[in-house]
């Protein structure tokens, strides 16, 4: 049977921040999720990287962490921040008296805030609406929620924690009212197997109150559902906020290739209500006119939704509020010991900025538990090592100099050595499978065999492939077919894959097809299902 | 340029093409307005028929005359049932007239279907092939080698010999395909497409190494090999013939990549064909408007710096649908682009919900009804206003070639009837 102290339970930017946390204090650890990393919240959210100015107005201790964590991620995971900087936009027909209250308020939080002329603003933004009266310059980031929850991943297995995805925890087992191991599902082979440990946490964010009566507790979660449109440009080079009481719609994130605008938020019965509806894009492409005139012109490549999961300390019975932005985005950490079990402990709520704090909380209750004395490291550790000069002359000898760069910045050093070991034995590899995000077939074929995936889709997490402008059309065909070739599937599986791939890319557009994406969408149906003759059920085309 | 034409056609994809080469049969004037390329390139480049039926009928066919006779009973709307079947069959002799005039022949008789390999290791059915790939038909007994080379994109010889092979033992037929990847050409670029690939074939030494590398890895088992369709674009089945000969061992194309070579092939030596024959063609310009007055079609063209207006007796549209932007579609509507005809399928919304991608898709199905002569039917107001206007290919509502495989079928044959009317009717 395995052992460890801590069974982690979850695998987004939370359970896998208390894994590298634990790792890094040396206590040993192990994590459970039940699908691939940052498959819930953790992925479905905008990517902005709070400086908390946006909670500088209702919640002051949010904008607080939030604003220590912003430079703390800054510091230590570079090569899953784009340092865009962010810039709050006051509208005609805004309250003009909020912005001066939201400024003294990003003051008191000590946000580094700053007004700049209308005129500097349009210039460094061209596409915001001309009309705005006032702007200020905040330091909000855009952070790649898959790429950090890997590099948390990656920094705690090297110290030794072990992460399994597609891992369900059936049962929490309690003997005498102590938590002493869990019964988890590979759900790749459907074995059953038993983890002991001493201490499980609960991180399982949406999922966190299913996970708790696992273990017999009750644990109120309200999930608000928050819909996002994805562009297929950057619309705007730097973070952008409208300027009034948060809302619907008012935020705009440039995320590599593309920009997301978010959010609306609508409370649902669970997490698993990820689609977003016609009339939710029609109210994002409506609110975000406001901010860029045009917007609702411009292409959208696809919708998705994620869902917040926001604690109620008083049980809630019963209640459902209008808005989920009314309930505090403070975390909290729940000690089920109150509840009659030992050894169980839930971190739950707040938000992916801060989520380095909630883990070292979380961290911290359980070395108390524990009796283990150790300080917590994360944030002066480097999450991911950057790549050195020598690697960046090395990539130079494939790819163009920008290219390399890029690359250089997305991958980090260890990554790195990979790709460019690949490289040297296989030259060839630098083509690029996907042409959009310019992922090579060293990538992919280092990521394919450096971790443990199930689906194309997983691959698409860890190297971004197929989420640019042709939504998988030309890559992903291009991956399957290499991966066959290198003997990493067999046919079936192949198919199976493709299949599911474009299934999952299609959906996500189903809700904005029209101008260039519905070109888009039944050229990609011509490539697949006429020039290929490729069905995803017929594994006999008929014949 | 010459302002006055019997017939004007916009649009060059195979519709286009085919309608353009009816009426100048016919003794026409005829001219060819086209905004780009035609999306011809984005197709296998032979002629599909009929590959399938809609719903749950939809397997694999092989019979294709009788698929028709099925389809046209089951499904009046599809474009097929409304030309007649007759008339199916006079296109289709109507292509095996031209093609050995243009000088790059098509096998098939057109009443059965070749099960042809495709890049991914899947089959599709097709009834009419280039010579260049009708002989990679699956059923075919001899022992197959599939060639690839390292830096050639989208083409996985690996993929294609076993997933052929899984279909063949599916129906008893035995394996008895196989790969094998070779180094890059020499003096290649280190990434490929096969349009690249084919253009730097088209130099004689290049062609030379690439029959040196096959002659190599042919074993005494290999009784065809399998190319990807790289063997040139402007030279029509000539490089094709010569590495055949040269091998001493029959050779297939397999189309691969976007924009094809087969389909880029076909399109150009259609079009040098047809201006040789007296054709106009205008390329990169975009049709403002088309309106009848005065008895005949007057096409405004958005030409650099200046409109200018071309008329016609009779003008046909083949424009293409929404992926050849024949069709535009909004948040809630599609229009026609260039006489403002009206379409058929609406609710957009609602569409979408249906449109999972891999069933019979509602946007594919929309376009413009007309009747079987191709005159668009339900128009509002003045009968006048669309006289001797005749609309082809994937303009037209009611057929999803991605599912019938009956794409570039339903463009000769609507091209042909649309040409044909463009050339006689009064």
């Amino acid at each position: 049977m395995e052992k460890t102290d801590v069974l982690v339970i979850g695998g987004g930017a939370t359970g896998t921040g208390v894994l590298r946390d634990l790792a890094l204090r040396g206590v040993d650890a192990i994590l459970a999720e039940q699908q691939d990393l940052a498959y819930g919240t953790s992925s479905r959210f905008h990517g902005l990287l709070h400086s908390g100015a946006r909670y500088a107005v209702n919640d002051p201790e949010s904008a607080r962490e939030c604003r220590q964590e912003n430079a703390i991620l800054k510091r230590i995971a570079r090569c899953c921040v784009d340092d865009t900087g962010g810039l709050f936009v006051l509208l005609p027909g805004d309250d003009p008296g909020y912005a001066d209250d939201w400024f003294a308020a990003c003051l008191r939080a000590g946000i580094a805030v700053q007004e700049i002329p209308a005129a500097e603003a349009l210039s460094l933004e061209p596409n915001l609406n001309p009309a705005l009266k006032r702007v200020f310059r905040v330091p909000d980031a855009s952070i790649d929620g898959f790429a950090l929850v890997w590099a948390n991943v990656g920094s705690a297995a090297g110290h030794g924690a072990r992460a399994y995805t597609y891992t369900r925890v059936d049962r929490i087992i309690v003997r005498d009212g102590t938590v002493s191991g869990a019964l988890v599902t590979d759900l790749r082979t459907g074995e059953q197997r038993q983890i002991e440990c001493r201490f499980i946490v609960n991180a399982a964010g949406a999922w966190a109150g299913q996970v708790a009566r696992l273990a017999g507790c009750e644990l109120k979660i309200l999930a608000s559902k928050g819909s996002l449109l994805v562009f297929n440009h950057r619309v705007t080079n730097r973070v952008v906020n409208r300027l009034r009481r948060p809302g619907d719609g008012d935020i705009i994130v440039p995320q590599d290739t593309v920009a997301i605008l978010g959010t609306t938020s609508v409370p649902v019965d669970g997490p698993e209500h990820l689609g977003s509806s016609r009339a939710e894009v029609d109210q994002l492409l409506l609110l975000g006119r406001d901010l860029v005139p045009g917007l609702d012109e411009r292409r959208v490549l696809r919708s998705f939704a994620g869902v917040r999961p926001l604690y109620q300390e008083n049980g809630g019975e019963g209640q459902r509020p209008q808005d989920g932005r009314a309930v505090a985005r403070q975390f909290a950490l729940v000690d089920h010991e109150r509840q009659g079990v030992r050894g169980l402990i839930t971190v739950v709520g707040g938000k992916l900025t801060t989520f380095r704090l909630m883990a070292e909380q979380a961290t911290n209750l359980v070395c108390v538990l524990l009796e283990h004395d150790a300080p917590c490291r994360t944030a002066v550790e480097v999450l991911l090592p950057e790549a050195t000069a020598a690697q960046v002359r090395q990539l130079q000898r494939y790819f163009s100099p920008p290219v390399s760069q890029k690359m250089a910045e997305r991958l980090g050093r260890a990554d790195l050595d990979q790709l460019l070991g690949i490289l040297s034995r296989n030259g060839w590899k630098r083509q690029f499978v996907c042409e959009c995000e310019q992922v090579c077939l060293a990538e992919l074929e280092w990521r394919a065999t450096g971790s443990s995936w199930l689906r194309l889709g997983d691959l698409r997490c860890r190297t971004r492939l197929g989420m640019g402008t042709c939504q998988g059309t030309i890559c992903a065909a291009r991956a399957i077919g290499q991966l066959y070739q290198d003997g990493m599937l067999d046919l079936g599986r192949a198919r199976r894959l493709l299949g599911e791939f474009l299934d999952e890319r299609w959906k996500g557009n189903q809700e904005v097809l029209w101008g260039d994406q519905l070109r888009e969408r039944l050229y990609a149906r011509n490539v697949y299902l006429n020039l290929h003759n490729f069905q995803k059920e017929a594994d006999d085309y008929g014949l | 340029m010459i302002m006055d034409y019997d017939v004007i056609v916009i649009g060059a994809g195979l519709s286009g093409l085919i309608a353009a080469a009816r009426a100048s049969a016919g003794g026409r004037s005829v001219l060819v307005l086209a905004r780009g390329q035609g999306v011809l390139a984005l197709t296998t480049g032979c002629i599909d028929i009929l590959g399938c039926l809609p719903g749950p009928e939809g397997r694999c066919l092989t019979d294709v005359a009788g698929g028709l006779q099925r389809l046209a009973a089951i499904d009046p709307d599809h474009p097929y049932a409304k030309i007649g079947l007759d008339l199916v069959q006079e296109s289709i002799e109507f292509w095996q007239q031209v093609m050995p005039a243009v000088g790059y022949p098509y096998c098939g008789s057109g009443a059965v279907n070749y099960l042809l390999p495709t890049a991914l290791g899947t089959v599709r059915p097709t009834a009419l092939a280039p010579a260049t790939m009708a002989g990679g038909d699956i059923r075919n007994e001899a022992g197959t080698l599939v060639v690839g080379w390292l830096n050639l994109l989208d083409w996985h010889p690996k993929l294609i010999a076993d997933g052929i092979n899984d279909l063949r033992n599916r129906r008893g037929l035995g394996g008895a395909w196989s790969s094998v990847m070779l180094d890059a050409l020499p003096g290649a670029a280190p990434e490929l497409t096969p349009v690249m690939m084919a253009r730097f074939l088209e130099n004689a030494q290049h062609l030379e190494l690439l029959i040196a590398g096959l002659r190599k890895s042919l074993t005494p088992g290999t009784g065809r090999v399998g190319l990807p369709a790289v063997l040139g674009i402007d030279e029509g089945a000539a490089l094709f013939r010569q590495v055949e000969t040269r091998l001493g061992c029959p050779v297939f194309e397999i189309p691969a990549g976007q924009p094809t070579v087969t389909g880029l092939r076909l399109a150009q030596l259609l079009i040098k064909f047809l201006k040789q024959y007296g054709v106009g063609f205008r390329f990169n310009v975009s049709v403002l408007s088309a309106e009848r007055r005065n008895g005949a079609w007057q096409v405004m063209l958005d030409l650099p710096g200046r409109a200018a207006v071309v008329t016609g007796g009779a003008l046909v549209l083949a424009t293409g649908g929404l992926i050849g932007r024949g069709l535009e579609a909004d948040r809630t509507q599609i229009r026609e682009c260039v006489a403002g005809l009206p379409v058929a399928g609406r609710d957009l919304p609602g569409q979408a919900r249906e449109a999972s991608g891999w069933g019979r898709d509602p946007f594919a199905m929309a376009g413009v009804v007309v009747d079987g002569r191709m005159r668009p039917v339900a128009t509002d107001g003045d009968p006048e206003q669309y006289r001797r206007l005749f609309v082809a290919g994937s303009t037209l509502a009611g057929y999803d070639p991605a599912v019938g495989k009956d794409g570039l079928g339903v463009a000769l044959a609507t091209g042909y009837v649309a040409g044909n009317a463009a050339a006689t009717e009064g």
